[in-house]
Protein backbone atom coordinates (compact mmCIF):
# COMPACT_ATOMS: atom_id res chain seq x y z
CA UNK A 1 0.00 0.00 0.00
CA UNK A 2 1.28 2.93 -0.69
CA UNK A 3 2.07 5.90 2.07
CA UNK A 4 2.34 9.34 1.32
CA UNK A 5 6.08 10.03 2.69
CA UNK A 6 7.15 6.21 2.76
CA UNK A 7 8.16 5.09 -0.76
CA UNK A 8 8.00 1.32 -1.27
CA UNK A 9 10.59 -0.10 -3.70
CA UNK A 10 8.60 0.76 -6.71
CA UNK A 11 7.77 4.20 -5.87
CA UNK A 12 11.64 4.68 -5.08
CA UNK A 13 11.91 3.59 -9.06
CA UNK A 14 9.89 5.99 -10.42
CA UNK A 15 11.33 8.47 -8.60
CA UNK A 16 14.85 8.00 -9.72
CA UNK A 17 13.22 7.20 -13.13
CA UNK A 18 11.73 10.87 -13.47
CA UNK A 19 14.89 12.48 -12.34
CA UNK A 20 17.46 11.05 -14.17
CA UNK A 21 15.72 10.78 -17.39
CA UNK A 22 14.77 14.41 -17.76
CA UNK A 23 17.90 16.26 -16.80
CA UNK A 24 17.65 20.39 -16.83
CA UNK A 25 20.24 20.23 -19.82
CA UNK A 26 17.83 18.11 -21.99
CA UNK A 27 14.94 20.37 -21.22
CA UNK A 28 16.70 23.66 -21.65
CA UNK A 29 18.38 21.84 -24.90
CA UNK A 30 14.58 21.47 -26.25
CA UNK A 31 12.82 24.76 -24.73
CA UNK A 32 15.82 26.59 -27.24
CA UNK A 33 15.21 24.15 -30.38
CA UNK A 34 11.53 25.68 -29.36
CA UNK A 35 9.90 21.93 -29.69
CA UNK A 36 8.13 20.03 -27.50
CA UNK A 37 9.38 19.20 -24.12
CA UNK A 38 11.64 16.33 -23.60
CA UNK A 39 8.91 15.13 -21.38
CA UNK A 40 6.67 14.99 -24.45
CA UNK A 41 8.85 12.93 -26.67
CA UNK A 42 10.98 10.89 -25.04
CA UNK A 43 8.29 10.00 -21.88
CA UNK A 44 7.45 6.29 -22.42
CA UNK A 45 5.10 3.71 -20.51
CA UNK A 46 8.18 2.75 -17.55
CA UNK A 47 6.77 -0.03 -15.91
CA UNK A 48 4.28 -2.21 -18.60
CA UNK A 49 0.64 -1.51 -17.77
CA UNK A 50 -2.00 -4.36 -19.14
CA UNK A 51 -5.94 -3.77 -19.14
CA UNK A 52 -6.45 -6.89 -16.99
CA UNK A 53 -10.24 -6.44 -17.09
CA UNK A 54 -13.51 -4.72 -18.54
CA UNK A 55 -17.15 -4.08 -18.67
CA UNK A 56 -19.61 -1.75 -20.30
CA UNK A 57 -23.24 -1.23 -20.67
CA UNK A 58 -24.78 -1.20 -23.99
CA UNK A 59 -24.48 2.49 -25.32
CA UNK A 60 -28.19 3.35 -25.81
CA UNK A 61 -31.37 4.87 -24.16
CA UNK A 62 -31.90 3.87 -20.37
CA UNK A 63 -34.40 5.72 -19.25
CA UNK A 64 -35.10 5.51 -15.34
CA UNK A 65 -32.20 4.39 -15.22
CA UNK A 66 -29.19 6.32 -12.86
CA UNK A 67 -25.70 7.56 -13.83
CA UNK A 68 -24.17 6.06 -11.09
CA UNK A 69 -25.97 3.37 -11.49
CA UNK A 70 -24.67 2.86 -15.16
CA UNK A 71 -21.23 3.37 -13.93
CA UNK A 72 -21.43 0.84 -10.79
CA UNK A 73 -22.32 -2.01 -13.72
CA UNK A 74 -19.81 -1.27 -15.85
CA UNK A 75 -16.88 -1.19 -12.93
CA UNK A 76 -18.62 -4.19 -11.28
CA UNK A 77 -17.92 -5.59 -14.16
CA UNK A 78 -14.51 -4.98 -14.88
CA UNK A 79 -13.37 -5.68 -11.97
CA UNK A 80 -14.68 -9.45 -11.85
CA UNK A 81 -13.61 -9.46 -14.95
CA UNK A 82 -9.93 -8.58 -14.04
CA UNK A 83 -9.58 -11.06 -11.52
CA UNK A 84 -7.92 -8.67 -8.99
CA UNK A 85 -8.49 -8.63 -5.61
CA UNK A 86 -10.86 -5.21 -5.03
CA UNK A 87 -7.60 -4.42 -2.23
CA UNK A 88 -5.27 -4.16 -4.59
CA UNK A 89 -7.18 -0.93 -6.85
CA UNK A 90 -5.35 1.77 -5.74
CA UNK A 91 -7.47 5.01 -7.21
CA UNK A 92 -10.34 5.47 -9.40
CA UNK A 93 -10.66 7.83 -12.51
CA UNK A 94 -13.58 8.46 -13.87
CA UNK A 95 -14.60 10.91 -17.33
CA UNK A 96 -17.79 12.25 -17.29
CA UNK A 97 -18.29 15.73 -19.05
CA UNK A 98 -22.19 17.05 -18.40
CA UNK A 99 -23.20 15.11 -15.27
CA UNK A 100 -23.74 18.75 -13.91
CA UNK A 101 -26.15 20.42 -16.46
CA UNK A 102 -27.91 17.27 -17.53
CA UNK A 103 -27.73 15.38 -14.01
CA UNK A 104 -27.02 17.52 -10.89
CA UNK A 105 -24.42 15.28 -10.38
CA UNK A 106 -20.98 15.46 -9.46
CA UNK A 107 -18.06 13.81 -7.28
CA UNK A 108 -19.19 10.94 -9.62
CA UNK A 109 -15.98 9.20 -9.29
CA UNK A 110 -16.19 8.92 -5.29
CA UNK A 111 -19.74 8.15 -5.45
CA UNK A 112 -19.62 4.87 -7.87
CA UNK A 113 -16.27 4.20 -6.03
CA UNK A 114 -18.45 4.30 -2.26
CA UNK A 115 -20.97 1.86 -4.20
CA UNK A 116 -18.26 -0.50 -5.08
CA UNK A 117 -16.63 -0.73 -1.46
CA UNK A 118 -13.85 1.11 -2.58
CA UNK A 119 -13.09 3.26 0.30
CA UNK A 120 -9.95 5.43 0.99
CA UNK A 121 -8.84 5.69 -1.85
CA UNK A 122 -7.69 8.85 -4.32
CA UNK A 123 -11.43 8.87 -6.69
CA UNK A 124 -11.09 11.59 -9.39
CA UNK A 125 -13.64 12.70 -11.84
CA UNK A 126 -11.67 14.07 -15.02
CA UNK A 127 -13.02 16.30 -17.84
CA UNK A 128 -11.64 16.49 -21.31
CA UNK A 129 -15.24 17.22 -23.54
CA UNK A 130 -15.79 14.62 -25.40
CA UNK A 131 -12.16 13.23 -24.55
CA UNK A 132 -12.98 12.94 -21.00
CA UNK A 133 -13.10 8.57 -21.06
CA UNK A 134 -9.67 8.84 -22.90
CA UNK A 135 -8.30 11.66 -20.18
CA UNK A 136 -9.16 9.07 -17.75
CA UNK A 137 -7.59 6.24 -18.89
CA UNK A 138 -4.44 8.04 -19.64
CA UNK A 139 -4.26 8.81 -15.84
CA UNK A 140 -4.63 5.58 -14.92
CA UNK A 141 -1.94 4.41 -17.20
CA UNK A 142 0.94 6.88 -15.69
CA UNK A 143 -0.32 6.09 -12.03
CA UNK A 144 0.65 2.38 -12.67
CA UNK A 145 3.74 3.46 -15.14
CA UNK A 146 5.03 5.41 -12.31
CA UNK A 147 4.43 2.85 -9.45
CA UNK A 148 2.24 4.69 -7.68
CA UNK A 149 -0.32 1.94 -8.05
CA UNK A 150 -0.56 -1.14 -9.16
CA UNK A 151 -3.93 -1.30 -10.41
CA UNK A 152 -6.52 1.39 -11.52
CA UNK A 153 -9.91 1.07 -12.48
CA UNK A 154 -11.62 3.47 -14.80
CA UNK A 155 -14.55 4.53 -15.63
CA UNK A 156 -16.46 6.72 -17.98
CA UNK A 157 -19.93 7.03 -17.99
CA UNK A 158 -22.72 9.96 -18.94
CA UNK A 159 -26.71 9.96 -19.25
CA UNK A 160 -28.01 12.48 -22.21
CA UNK A 161 -31.02 10.42 -23.69
CA UNK A 162 -33.32 12.21 -20.80
CA UNK A 163 -32.73 15.83 -22.08
CA UNK A 164 -34.08 17.54 -25.35
CA UNK A 165 -32.16 18.13 -28.55
CA UNK A 166 -31.72 22.19 -27.29
CA UNK A 167 -31.06 21.06 -23.25
CA UNK A 168 -28.12 18.27 -24.88
CA UNK A 169 -26.83 21.29 -27.61
CA UNK A 170 -26.79 23.71 -25.04
CA UNK A 171 -24.66 21.58 -22.22
CA UNK A 172 -21.97 19.96 -25.50
CA UNK A 173 -21.59 23.95 -26.17
CA UNK A 174 -20.15 24.50 -22.93
CA UNK A 175 -16.76 22.79 -24.60
CA UNK A 176 -16.54 25.64 -27.03
CA UNK A 177 -14.67 28.83 -27.06
CA UNK A 178 -18.11 30.78 -25.62
CA UNK A 179 -16.22 34.11 -25.65
CA UNK A 180 -15.18 34.14 -29.54
CA UNK A 181 -17.38 31.56 -31.07
CA UNK A 182 -20.27 30.79 -29.26
CA UNK A 183 -21.51 34.43 -29.68
CA UNK A 184 -22.15 33.40 -33.45
CA UNK A 185 -24.18 30.90 -32.70
CA UNK A 186 -21.96 27.96 -33.87
CA UNK A 187 -22.51 24.64 -32.41
CA UNK A 188 -20.30 21.27 -32.67
CA UNK A 189 -22.32 20.04 -36.08
CA UNK A 190 -21.89 23.00 -37.39
CA UNK A 191 -17.85 22.93 -36.38
CA UNK A 192 -17.85 20.20 -38.86
CA UNK A 193 -20.13 21.60 -41.29
CA UNK A 194 -17.60 24.20 -41.44
CA UNK A 195 -14.80 21.82 -41.99
CA UNK A 196 -16.34 19.55 -44.51
CA UNK A 197 -16.76 21.86 -46.74
CA UNK A 198 -13.38 22.97 -46.60
CA UNK A 199 -12.38 19.39 -47.05
CA UNK A 200 -14.67 19.07 -50.17
CA UNK A 201 -13.44 22.52 -51.53
CA UNK A 202 -9.13 20.79 -51.23
CA UNK A 203 -10.03 17.36 -51.53
CA UNK A 204 -12.50 17.11 -54.11
CA UNK A 205 -14.46 14.78 -51.35
CA UNK A 206 -18.20 14.13 -52.11
CA UNK A 207 -21.52 13.94 -50.56
CA UNK A 208 -21.67 10.41 -51.43
CA UNK A 209 -18.04 9.21 -50.29
CA UNK A 210 -18.53 10.45 -47.01
CA UNK A 211 -22.53 8.56 -46.62
CA UNK A 212 -20.37 6.44 -47.24
CA UNK A 213 -18.38 5.87 -43.27
CA UNK A 214 -22.26 6.02 -42.67
CA UNK A 215 -23.18 2.92 -44.16
CA UNK A 216 -19.83 1.22 -43.33
CA UNK A 217 -20.18 2.10 -39.65
CA UNK A 218 -24.08 1.46 -39.04
CA UNK A 219 -23.69 -1.75 -40.69
CA UNK A 220 -21.14 -2.77 -37.80
CA UNK A 221 -23.04 -1.24 -35.43
CA UNK A 222 -26.24 -3.90 -36.46
CA UNK A 223 -23.90 -6.72 -34.75
CA UNK A 224 -22.24 -4.89 -31.83
CA UNK A 225 -24.65 -5.74 -28.93
CA UNK A 226 -23.10 -3.10 -27.11
CA UNK A 227 -24.33 -0.56 -29.96
CA UNK A 228 -26.98 1.91 -29.96
CA UNK A 229 -28.45 2.11 -33.64
CA UNK A 230 -27.12 -0.36 -36.31
CA UNK A 231 -28.70 0.11 -39.12
CA UNK A 232 -28.58 -1.35 -43.31
CA UNK A 233 -28.54 1.95 -44.60
CA UNK A 234 -28.10 3.18 -48.37
CA UNK A 235 -26.38 5.96 -49.18
CA UNK A 236 -29.35 7.45 -50.61
CA UNK A 237 -31.10 7.31 -47.45
CA UNK A 238 -28.18 9.15 -45.53
CA UNK A 239 -27.96 12.04 -47.93
CA UNK A 240 -31.55 12.31 -47.70
CA UNK A 241 -31.77 12.90 -43.94
CA UNK A 242 -33.03 15.84 -42.31
CA UNK A 243 -30.39 18.74 -42.66
CA UNK A 244 -28.71 19.70 -39.32
CA UNK A 245 -25.66 22.57 -40.19
CA UNK A 246 -25.60 22.50 -43.57
CA UNK A 247 -23.88 20.10 -45.13
CA UNK A 248 -23.95 17.90 -42.03
CA UNK A 249 -27.27 15.97 -41.94
CA UNK A 250 -29.29 13.69 -39.57
CA UNK A 251 -27.20 10.72 -40.41
CA UNK A 252 -24.18 11.79 -40.20
CA UNK A 253 -24.28 12.57 -36.75
CA UNK A 254 -23.75 10.26 -33.75
CA UNK A 255 -26.80 10.28 -31.39
CA UNK A 256 -26.97 11.52 -27.57
CA UNK A 257 -26.85 8.04 -25.79
CA UNK A 258 -26.56 7.12 -22.08
CA UNK A 259 -23.78 4.36 -21.30
CA UNK A 260 -20.81 3.64 -19.24
CA UNK A 261 -17.51 1.53 -20.14
CA UNK A 262 -14.79 0.46 -17.61
CA UNK A 263 -11.44 -1.08 -17.64
CA UNK A 264 -9.05 -2.16 -14.47
CA UNK A 265 -5.73 -1.21 -15.29
CA UNK A 266 -2.51 -3.07 -13.55
CA UNK A 267 1.42 -3.86 -13.13
CA UNK A 268 2.41 -7.37 -14.98
CA UNK A 269 2.54 -9.03 -11.52
CA UNK A 270 -0.95 -8.66 -10.89
CA UNK A 271 -2.22 -10.45 -13.97
CA UNK A 272 -1.20 -13.94 -12.47
CA UNK A 273 -4.65 -14.87 -11.51
CA UNK A 274 -6.43 -12.86 -14.50
CA UNK A 275 -8.99 -15.54 -16.28
CA UNK A 276 -7.83 -14.15 -19.78
CA UNK A 277 -4.87 -14.92 -22.62
CA UNK A 278 -4.06 -13.36 -24.31
CA UNK A 279 -2.51 -10.04 -22.10
CA UNK A 280 -3.32 -6.61 -23.42
CA UNK A 281 -0.37 -4.31 -22.77
CA UNK A 282 -0.32 -0.36 -23.10
CA UNK A 283 1.90 0.37 -25.72
CA UNK A 284 1.12 3.81 -26.16
CA UNK A 285 -1.42 6.11 -23.59
CA UNK A 286 -0.84 10.31 -24.97
CA UNK A 287 -2.47 13.24 -23.98
CA UNK A 288 -2.62 16.35 -25.97
CA UNK A 289 -4.07 19.81 -26.43
CA UNK A 290 -5.03 22.09 -29.46
CA UNK A 291 -6.80 25.00 -29.74
CA UNK A 292 -9.90 26.08 -28.31
CA UNK A 293 -11.48 28.27 -30.75
CA UNK A 294 -11.85 28.38 -34.64
CA UNK A 295 -9.83 31.60 -35.17
CA UNK A 296 -6.90 29.98 -33.56
CA UNK A 297 -7.42 26.81 -35.90
CA UNK A 298 -4.45 26.92 -38.30
CA UNK A 299 -6.54 24.64 -40.71
CA UNK A 300 -10.43 23.87 -40.27
CA UNK A 301 -9.86 19.90 -41.40
CA UNK A 302 -7.11 18.88 -39.16
CA UNK A 303 -7.02 18.97 -35.58
CA UNK A 304 -3.09 19.63 -34.28
CA UNK A 305 -3.70 17.85 -31.28
CA UNK A 306 -4.42 14.43 -33.15
CA UNK A 307 -1.60 14.96 -35.18
CA UNK A 308 0.69 15.21 -32.27
CA UNK A 309 -1.09 12.68 -30.80
CA UNK A 310 -0.57 10.23 -32.98
CA UNK A 311 3.09 11.55 -33.64
CA UNK A 312 3.87 10.92 -30.07
CA UNK A 313 1.85 7.88 -29.72
CA UNK A 314 3.37 6.13 -32.60
CA UNK A 315 7.02 7.02 -31.12
CA UNK A 316 5.91 6.09 -27.53
CA UNK A 317 5.03 2.54 -29.42
CA UNK A 318 7.87 1.94 -31.67
CA UNK A 319 5.04 1.63 -33.99
CA UNK A 320 4.37 3.03 -37.47
CA UNK A 321 0.74 3.82 -38.69
CA UNK A 322 1.19 0.48 -41.29
CA UNK A 323 1.12 -1.52 -37.92
CA UNK A 324 -2.27 -0.45 -36.83
CA UNK A 325 -4.63 -3.30 -37.32
CA UNK A 326 -8.06 -1.70 -36.14
CA UNK A 327 -8.70 1.93 -34.77
CA UNK A 328 -11.71 3.16 -32.66
CA UNK A 329 -11.44 6.83 -33.44
CA UNK A 330 -13.63 9.71 -32.51
CA UNK A 331 -16.18 9.84 -35.58
CA UNK A 332 -18.60 12.21 -33.54
CA UNK A 333 -19.75 13.30 -37.12
CA UNK A 334 -19.13 11.66 -40.77
CA UNK A 335 -16.73 13.97 -42.01
CA UNK A 336 -15.04 13.76 -38.72
CA UNK A 337 -13.73 10.07 -39.64
CA UNK A 338 -12.46 10.86 -42.36
CA UNK A 339 -10.50 13.71 -40.94
CA UNK A 340 -9.32 11.84 -38.25
CA UNK A 341 -7.89 8.87 -40.39
CA UNK A 342 -5.88 11.29 -42.46
CA UNK A 343 -4.87 13.45 -38.94
CA UNK A 344 -3.95 9.89 -37.21
CA UNK A 345 -1.65 8.97 -40.75
CA UNK A 346 -3.52 5.75 -41.31
CA UNK A 347 -4.63 7.57 -44.75
CA UNK A 348 -3.07 9.70 -46.96
CA UNK A 349 -3.94 13.09 -46.44
CA UNK A 350 -6.97 14.45 -48.68
CA UNK A 351 -7.69 10.76 -49.43
CA UNK A 352 -9.93 9.57 -46.64
CA UNK A 353 -13.66 9.89 -48.61
CA UNK A 354 -12.20 7.98 -51.20
CA UNK A 355 -10.57 5.48 -48.67
CA UNK A 356 -14.19 4.81 -47.25
CA UNK A 357 -15.72 5.02 -50.76
CA UNK A 358 -13.79 1.85 -51.84
CA UNK A 359 -13.54 0.15 -48.46
CA UNK A 360 -10.33 0.55 -47.53
CA UNK A 361 -11.35 1.06 -43.97
CA UNK A 362 -13.46 -1.22 -43.78
CA UNK A 363 -13.16 -5.22 -42.30
CA UNK A 364 -11.36 -6.31 -45.57
CA UNK A 365 -9.55 -3.14 -45.83
CA UNK A 366 -6.41 -1.42 -45.22
CA UNK A 367 -6.63 -0.63 -41.66
CA UNK A 368 -10.15 -1.54 -40.48
CA UNK A 369 -11.89 1.61 -38.56
CA UNK A 370 -14.39 1.47 -36.16
CA UNK A 371 -15.59 -1.90 -36.36
CA UNK A 372 -17.91 -1.05 -33.32
CA UNK A 373 -19.43 1.23 -35.38
CA UNK A 374 -17.83 3.98 -34.12
CA UNK A 375 -19.48 6.79 -32.60
CA UNK A 376 -22.41 7.42 -35.05
CA UNK A 377 -23.32 3.47 -34.40
CA UNK A 378 -22.52 2.75 -31.16
CA UNK A 379 -23.81 5.72 -29.77
CA UNK A 380 -21.51 8.38 -27.75
CA UNK A 381 -22.24 8.75 -24.05
CA UNK A 382 -19.82 11.40 -24.21
CA UNK A 383 -17.91 10.86 -20.85
CA UNK A 384 -17.87 7.13 -21.54
CA UNK A 385 -17.12 7.16 -25.19
CA UNK A 386 -12.97 7.15 -24.49
CA UNK A 387 -13.12 4.27 -22.03
CA UNK A 388 -16.00 2.19 -24.27
CA UNK A 389 -13.05 2.76 -27.46
CA UNK A 390 -10.68 1.12 -24.92
CA UNK A 391 -13.36 -1.61 -24.26
CA UNK A 392 -13.79 -2.28 -27.52
CA UNK A 393 -9.89 -3.03 -28.41
CA UNK A 394 -9.54 -5.30 -25.73
CA UNK A 395 -12.41 -7.41 -26.92
CA UNK A 396 -10.47 -7.49 -30.52
CA UNK A 397 -7.52 -8.63 -29.57
CA UNK A 398 -9.33 -11.11 -26.52
CA UNK A 399 -10.56 -12.53 -30.21
CA UNK A 400 -13.93 -12.04 -28.92
CA UNK A 401 -15.54 -9.23 -30.28
CA UNK A 402 -19.13 -9.37 -32.40
CA UNK A 403 -16.87 -7.74 -35.78
CA UNK A 404 -14.02 -9.46 -35.34
CA UNK A 405 -11.10 -8.29 -37.50
CA UNK A 406 -9.27 -11.31 -38.14
CA UNK A 407 -6.01 -12.13 -36.25
CA UNK A 408 -6.05 -8.36 -34.57
CA UNK A 409 -2.54 -7.86 -32.89
CA UNK A 410 -2.60 -4.16 -32.46
CA UNK A 411 -5.36 -1.84 -31.90
CA UNK A 412 -5.39 1.81 -31.74
CA UNK A 413 -8.10 4.57 -29.70
CA UNK A 414 -8.96 8.11 -30.61
CA UNK A 415 -10.75 10.32 -28.43
CA UNK A 416 -11.20 13.97 -29.66
CA UNK A 417 -12.76 16.75 -27.58
CA UNK A 418 -14.32 20.28 -27.97
CA UNK A 419 -13.04 21.85 -31.34
CA UNK A 420 -9.92 19.30 -30.64
CA UNK A 421 -8.75 21.17 -27.88
CA UNK A 422 -7.90 17.81 -25.72
CA UNK A 423 -7.01 14.58 -27.44
CA UNK A 424 -5.81 11.08 -26.41
CA UNK A 425 -4.48 8.05 -28.59
CA UNK A 426 -3.84 4.57 -26.66
CA UNK A 427 -2.27 1.79 -28.53
CA UNK A 428 -3.22 -1.57 -27.05
CA UNK A 429 -1.29 -4.66 -28.36
CA UNK A 430 -1.34 -8.42 -27.90
CA UNK A 431 1.16 -9.97 -26.41
CA UNK A 432 2.84 -12.46 -27.80
CA UNK B 1 -20.16 62.12 -55.30
CA UNK B 2 -20.32 60.47 -52.03
CA UNK B 3 -17.85 57.70 -51.12
CA UNK B 4 -19.32 54.54 -49.64
CA UNK B 5 -17.76 53.87 -46.13
CA UNK B 6 -15.41 51.21 -45.63
CA UNK B 7 -16.85 49.34 -42.66
CA UNK B 8 -14.46 48.27 -40.00
CA UNK B 9 -14.56 45.99 -36.81
CA UNK B 10 -13.52 46.94 -33.34
CA UNK B 11 -10.73 44.16 -32.78
CA UNK B 12 -8.21 44.36 -29.62
CA UNK B 13 -4.50 44.50 -29.82
CA UNK B 14 -2.20 43.55 -26.98
CA UNK B 15 -0.43 46.31 -25.93
CA UNK B 16 2.76 45.16 -26.03
CA UNK B 17 3.23 43.15 -28.97
CA UNK B 18 0.36 44.43 -30.72
CA UNK B 19 -0.69 40.56 -31.68
CA UNK B 20 -4.51 41.13 -32.46
CA UNK B 21 -7.19 38.62 -31.14
CA UNK B 22 -10.91 39.01 -31.98
CA UNK B 23 -12.14 39.55 -28.42
CA UNK B 24 -9.96 40.95 -25.25
CA UNK B 25 -8.24 37.75 -23.79
CA UNK B 26 -7.05 37.26 -20.40
CA UNK B 27 -3.75 37.35 -21.40
CA UNK B 28 -1.52 37.62 -24.66
CA UNK B 29 -0.52 34.12 -25.41
CA UNK B 30 2.64 35.47 -27.33
CA UNK B 31 4.09 37.91 -24.19
CA UNK B 32 1.63 37.26 -21.50
CA UNK B 33 0.96 41.08 -21.12
CA UNK B 34 -2.50 41.65 -19.66
CA UNK B 35 -3.63 44.96 -21.33
CA UNK B 36 -5.31 45.08 -24.53
CA UNK B 37 -6.64 48.17 -26.75
CA UNK B 38 -9.81 48.06 -29.29
CA UNK B 39 -8.29 49.41 -32.66
CA UNK B 40 -10.58 49.52 -35.99
CA UNK B 41 -9.33 46.85 -38.97
CA UNK B 42 -11.01 47.12 -42.36
CA UNK B 43 -13.86 44.35 -42.31
CA UNK B 44 -13.15 42.82 -45.36
CA UNK B 45 -11.65 39.41 -46.16
CA UNK B 46 -12.36 36.60 -47.38
CA UNK B 47 -14.70 33.12 -46.69
CA UNK B 48 -13.05 30.25 -45.50
CA UNK B 49 -16.29 28.44 -45.02
CA UNK B 50 -19.70 28.39 -43.85
CA UNK B 51 -22.55 26.42 -42.27
CA UNK B 52 -26.38 26.37 -41.66
CA UNK B 53 -27.62 26.20 -38.28
CA UNK B 54 -31.03 24.00 -38.25
CA UNK B 55 -30.85 22.78 -34.56
CA UNK B 56 -29.82 25.51 -32.45
CA UNK B 57 -28.59 25.90 -29.42
CA UNK B 58 -31.10 27.36 -26.44
CA UNK B 59 -29.91 30.51 -26.44
CA UNK B 60 -30.22 30.70 -30.00
CA UNK B 61 -33.72 28.60 -30.77
CA UNK B 62 -35.69 31.78 -31.67
CA UNK B 63 -33.60 32.73 -34.47
CA UNK B 64 -34.39 29.89 -36.68
CA UNK B 65 -32.03 28.70 -39.15
CA UNK B 66 -29.46 30.58 -39.69
CA UNK B 67 -25.63 30.77 -41.17
CA UNK B 68 -22.58 31.11 -39.20
CA UNK B 69 -19.17 31.81 -41.42
CA UNK B 70 -15.40 31.88 -40.50
CA UNK B 71 -13.47 35.06 -42.61
CA UNK B 72 -9.65 35.61 -42.94
CA UNK B 73 -9.92 39.29 -42.81
CA UNK B 74 -7.36 41.54 -45.06
CA UNK B 75 -5.46 42.43 -42.06
CA UNK B 76 -4.58 38.88 -41.02
CA UNK B 77 -7.50 37.88 -38.36
CA UNK B 78 -9.28 35.24 -38.41
CA UNK B 79 -13.05 35.76 -37.09
CA UNK B 80 -16.14 33.92 -36.68
CA UNK B 81 -19.41 35.56 -37.24
CA UNK B 82 -23.27 35.43 -38.78
CA UNK B 83 -22.99 35.06 -42.77
CA UNK B 84 -25.66 36.05 -45.20
CA UNK B 85 -25.49 33.07 -47.36
CA UNK B 86 -27.09 33.30 -51.00
CA UNK B 87 -26.90 29.86 -53.52
CA UNK B 88 -23.84 31.40 -55.47
CA UNK B 89 -21.36 31.43 -52.58
CA UNK B 90 -18.72 29.78 -52.69
CA UNK B 91 -15.18 29.41 -50.66
CA UNK B 92 -12.47 32.05 -51.41
CA UNK B 93 -15.39 34.91 -52.41
CA UNK B 94 -14.50 38.38 -51.07
CA UNK B 95 -16.75 39.19 -47.94
CA UNK B 96 -17.47 42.88 -46.48
CA UNK B 97 -19.18 43.24 -43.23
CA UNK B 98 -22.22 44.51 -42.54
CA UNK B 99 -24.92 45.66 -40.22
CA UNK B 100 -27.22 42.96 -39.27
CA UNK B 101 -29.50 45.08 -36.21
CA UNK B 102 -32.17 42.11 -36.24
CA UNK B 103 -29.11 40.01 -34.52
CA UNK B 104 -29.19 39.70 -30.60
CA UNK B 105 -25.80 38.56 -30.14
CA UNK B 106 -22.75 40.40 -30.26
CA UNK B 107 -20.95 39.04 -33.11
CA UNK B 108 -20.24 40.42 -36.60
CA UNK B 109 -22.32 39.73 -39.61
CA UNK B 110 -20.45 39.31 -43.28
CA UNK B 111 -21.74 38.82 -46.68
CA UNK B 112 -20.23 38.32 -50.25
CA UNK B 113 -19.17 41.52 -51.91
CA UNK B 114 -20.02 40.94 -55.54
CA UNK B 115 -23.98 40.68 -54.41
CA UNK B 116 -23.78 44.46 -54.10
Amino acid sequence: MFVFGQPGPLQTAARIFFSTRFTEKQLRQDFEKNTAPAIDRRASINRSVYVAGMGSTAFGKHAGTSIESLAVDAAAQAIVDAGIDRARIGAVYLGNFISGPLNGREVLAGLVAGQLGLQGIPCTKVEGACASGGIAMRHACLMVAAGIHDAVLVVGVETMTHASTPEVTSALNCALDNDNDGPSGLTFPGLFGLAWRVHAQEHGTTRKEIASVVTKNKAFGLNNPLAQMGAHLTLEQVCASTMIADPLQLLDCCPPSDGAAAVVVCAQDLLSDRPHDPRIRVMASVQTSGFASLSQLPHLCSFDATVLAAQQAYTQSGLQAANIDLVELHDCFSIAEIIDSEDLGLVPRGEGGRWAAQGRTGMQGDVVINPSGGLLAKGHPVGATGVGQIVEVVLQLRGAHANQVPGAAIGMTHNLGGAGVACTVHILGRDA
Amino acid sequence: METQAVPTLTVFRCAACHTTSQRPRLVCAQCLHRHFEPVERVATGVLVSWTTISKPPLRFKAEGVYHVGVFDLDHGLRVTGRFLSTPTDRLGDRVVMVTNPSLQTSTPTFKVQHHD
